[in-house]
C-alpha cells in the first residue's frame, strides 16, 4: 500500500487561506484550520458565517476561489480520498423511492464496498441507528428524525477516516440526540475524526474535544474544551461581613480579575483562568475576611460564543 | 459495481419505482393500439371498393401505405422528442435543487460518472421505448396491409439518434438550470427545428437559396429534427405526402447523421464538464 501525506500529517483536514466567493458575496473569508487525526472538533459560528460553504468545499462540493486545502493528505476534491470520508449534509435529502436498506445498499456500492462487506455492514447499521424494523420501509415515509438517522448510517457506511455531520442533530428527539452522542463517542475511541456542525452547543459542549469560531468565513478563536474548562471563570465569594471601606477593597480585588461587585456578604468578579483561585482566597483571608464559601462558575459555550461572535452575527 | 453500472441501475430502478417504466409501456401501447385501429379501418375501406378502384381514383396503394407508416412515425417521433426532454428533465436539476445530488458527489467517484451513469439509464428506456413504436409500427403496418416499410431501421437510428440529441441537451441544461427552465429550453430548441426545417423545406419548393440557408443553419444549431427528416427521405416511397411536407424538392444530406451523433456527444461532454465545474 502506497504511503500518503496522511500517514505523517498530524492533521486530518488542513486549510491555509481558503476562501469562497459567490458572484460579489463573500461567503467564506480567509479560512485556517487544522483538525487532528481522531479529534472530535466543533465548527461554530452565527448563521451565514461560512460553515456549510466551508464544509462543501472540504468535500468538493464547491471550489474555493482560492486558498489551499488538504483532506486526509490530499488535496481537497480528490475521490480517493473520499473513500475515506463520511457526510451527513444538513438539509437530509435523500431518494425517497427506497426503502432503507437499499438506500444503504445504494451508498455502500458508491462507496465500493464488496458484497460480503454490504451484507454485514448495512444491517448492522440499521440496528445501530435504531431502525432495524424500518428497513423494508420507503423512505418517503421516514420521520424526520428517521431520515437524519438513516443518513447518518449512510456516513459511517466505509468506516470513515473522517465524518463530517452538518447539524446532526436538528430533527432528533432527545433519544435521538444521546444515540449521536454515543455514536460520536464510539467514532472517537475507534479513531476517527470528527467534524461536527451544530448549532445545539449545549451537544457540542459534551462531545467535542476542540471547537473554533468562525465570523464571516474567518475563524475569530479556536479552543479546547479543556481550556474552557480552565479558563474565564465568574467566581462568587460569600464572607461574613465586607470591611467598611468597600471601594478600596473593590480596587484591590481588581488585580484578580474584572467586573468586581459587592454585595452584602458576597464578592463577584471574573477571573481569566482557574489558577489564581487559591492565592484569591488566601488573599482574603490575609485581609481578615472570613470566608464561608467560594464558587468559581465556567462560563458555558453559549456564554463564550457570545462573547467571541457577539450578537449581530446571525443573518 | 462500478460507479457508471451503479447510477445506470438506480436510473432504471428509479424510472420503475416512479412509474415512468409504466406511463412510457401504457402511452407506446396506446399509440400502437390506435394506430393498429385506424389502419385496419382504413385497410377494410380500401378492401370493400377493390384495389383497382383505389388505383381508378388515382391513389397509389403503396404511397398510401408509405404515408400511413411514416405519418404514425412521425407523430412517435413527435413523442420520443417530449420523452427524451420531459423523463431527465429533472435527474440532474431536481437533485441538485433538493440537494438530494450532494450525498451521491461526495462518495469515490467522479461527477462526470454520475452523468454518465444517468444518461446511459435515460439511453437504455429511451432505446426500448423507440424500439417499441419503431417496431410496432413496422409490424401492425405489414400485418394490416402486407406492405414493408423500407429503410426501417435506419427510421429507428434516426428516431433514436434525435432522441439522444435531445436527451443530451436535457443534461446539459440541467446542470446548470432549474427544472421548469430546462423544460423551456428543450421544448424551445426543438420547435426551432422544427420551424427551421419548414422554411428549408420550402426553399427546396420555391427555389429561395436564402430560405434554404436558414434551414441549414438551424439544422447546424440544432441537428435533431434534420436527422429524422434524413431517415425519411429513405423510408418514404412513391408520392408520399409528408415526404414533400417536410423535406420539399431536397433531401437532407447523410453527412447530417454523423453531424448530429458528434452533436450529441459534445453536447455530452459539455454536460459533464458543466457539472463537474459547478457548485452543488
Amino acid at each position: 500500500m502506497s504511503t500518503t501525506r496522511a500517514d505523517f500529517s498530524p492533521y486530518t483536514i488542513e486549510t491555509a487561506h481558503l476562501r469562497k466567493e459567490y458572484s460579489r458575496k463573500v461567503a467564506v473569508a480567509d479560512l485556517d484550520l487544522q483538525v487532528g487525526q481522531g479529534e472530535v472538533f466543533g465548527f461554530l459560528g452565527p448563521n451565514g458565517a461560512g460553515k456549510t460553504t466551508s464544509i462543501k468545499m472540504l468535500l468538493g462540493l464547491a471550489k474555493p476561489t482560492s486558498g489551499d486545502a488538504q483532506l486526509l493528505g490530499k488535496p481537497i476534491g480528490d475521490p480517493q480520498s473520499r473513500s475515506r470520508v463520511g457526510f451527513l449534509p444538513e438539509h437530509f435529502r435523500f431518494h425517497d423511492w427506497l426503502n432503507g436498506a437499499e438506500f444503504l445498499q445504494l451508498h455502500a456500492q458508491l462507496y465500493g464496498m464488496s458484497e460480503a462487506d454490504r451484507t454485514e455492514r448495512v444491517p448492522a447499521l440499521l440496528k445501530r441507528v435504531g431502525l432495524e424494523e424500518h428497513a423494508s420501509k420507503k423512505l418517503r415515509g421516514y420521520s424526520k428524525g428517521m431520515l437524519q438517522r438513516v443518513g447518518l448510517a449512510q456516513a459511517l457506511l466505509n468506516r470513515p477516516a473522517v465524518v463530517f455531520l452538518d447539524e446532526p442533530t436538528s430533527g432528533l428527539d432527545p433519544i435521538g440526540r444521546i444515540l449521536v452522542r454515543d455514536i460520536i463517542r464510539e467514532l472517537r475511541a475507534e479513531g476517527t475524526t470528527v467534524f461536527l456542525n451544530s448549532h445545539l452547543l449545549s451537544e457540542v459542549e459534551i462531545t467535542c474535544d476542540r471547537v473554533v469560531f468562525i465570523k464571516q468565513g474567518t475563524v475569530v478563536k479556536s479552543i479546547s474544551m479543556k481550556e474552557i474548562e480552565q479558563g474565564i471563570t465568574q467566581v462568587e465569594v460569600r464572607v461574613g461581613a465586607l470591611p467598611a471601606d468597600r471601594a478600596e477593597l473593590q480596587r484591590m480585588l481588581s488585580r484578580f480579575g474584572t467586573d468586581v461587585k459587592l454585595d452584602s456578604d458576597r464578592i463577584h468578579l471574573v477571573m481569566p483562568n482557574q489558577t489564581a483561585l487559591p492565592e484569591l482566597a488566601r488573599w482574603l483571608i490575609g485581609q481578615g475576611l472570613d470566608v464561608y464559601a467560594l464558587t468559581p462558575h465556567h462560563a458555558s459555550l453559549e456564554e463564550m460564543f457570545l462573547q467571541i461572535v457577539g450578537t449581530d452575527g446571525g443573518l | 459495481m462500478k460507479p457508471i453500472g451503479v447510477m445506470l441501475k438506480l436510473t432504471l430502478r428509479e424510472a420503475a419505482r416512479r412509474k415512468v417504466l409504466w406511463a412510457l409501456l401504457i402511452l407506446s401501447v396506446l399509440f400502437l393500439l390506435l394506430y393498429a385501429l385506424g389502419l385496419s379501418f382504413i385497410q377494410s375501406e380500401i378492401a370493400r371498393f377493390g384495389t383497382r378502384a383505389a388505383s381508378r381514383n388515382g391513389l397509389d396503394l403503396k404511397t398510401a401505405y408509405s404515408f400511413l407508416a411514416t405519418f404514425a412515425l412521425y407523430a412517435a417521433n413527435f413523442l420520443i422528442v417530449m420523452l427524451a426532454v420531459l423523463i431527465p428533465i429533472d435527474t440532474l436539476a431536481g437533485e441538485i435543487g433538493s440537494g438530494t445530488i450532494q450525498s451521491l458527489a461526495v462518495k469515490p467517484l467522479r461527477r462526470s460518472q454520475i452523468v454518465l451513469g444517468k444518461w446511459l439509464g435515460f439511453v437504455i428506456l429511451l432505446g426500448a421505448c423507440t424500439l417499441l413504436l419503431v417496431g410496432g409500427t413496422v409490424a401492425i403496418t405489414a400485418a394490416v396491409t402486407g406492405y414493408m416499410l423500407p429503410n426501417a431501421v435506419l427510421g429507428w437510428g434516426a428516431m433514436m439518434l434525435e432522441a439522444l440529441v435531445f436527451l443530451s441537451i436535457s443534461f446539459l441544461g440541467g446542470t446548470r438550470l432549474s427544472t421548469l427552465a430546462n423544460g423551456v429550453l428543450g421544448f424551445g430548441l426543438f420547435i426551432v427545428a422544427f420551424i427551421g426545417g419548414f422554411i428549408g423545406a420550402f426553399g427546396t419548393l420555391i427555389g429561395s437559396n436564402s430560405a434554404i440557408k436558414i434551414g441549414d443553419l438551424v439544422s447546424l444549431v440544432m441537428p435533431g429534427e434534420m436527422v429524422w427528416r434524413a431517415a425519411l427521405s429513405e423510408m418514404a416511397e412513391g408520392i408520399n405526402p409528408l415526404r414533400y411536407m417536410l423535406l420539399g424538392q431536397g433531401a437532407p444530406d447523410a453527412s447530417i447523421l454523423i453531424y448530429a451523433v458528434a452533436y450529441a456527444a459534445v453536447v455530452l461532454l459539455l454536460a459533464m464538464v458543466s457539472f463537474q465545474r459547478r457548485d452543488l
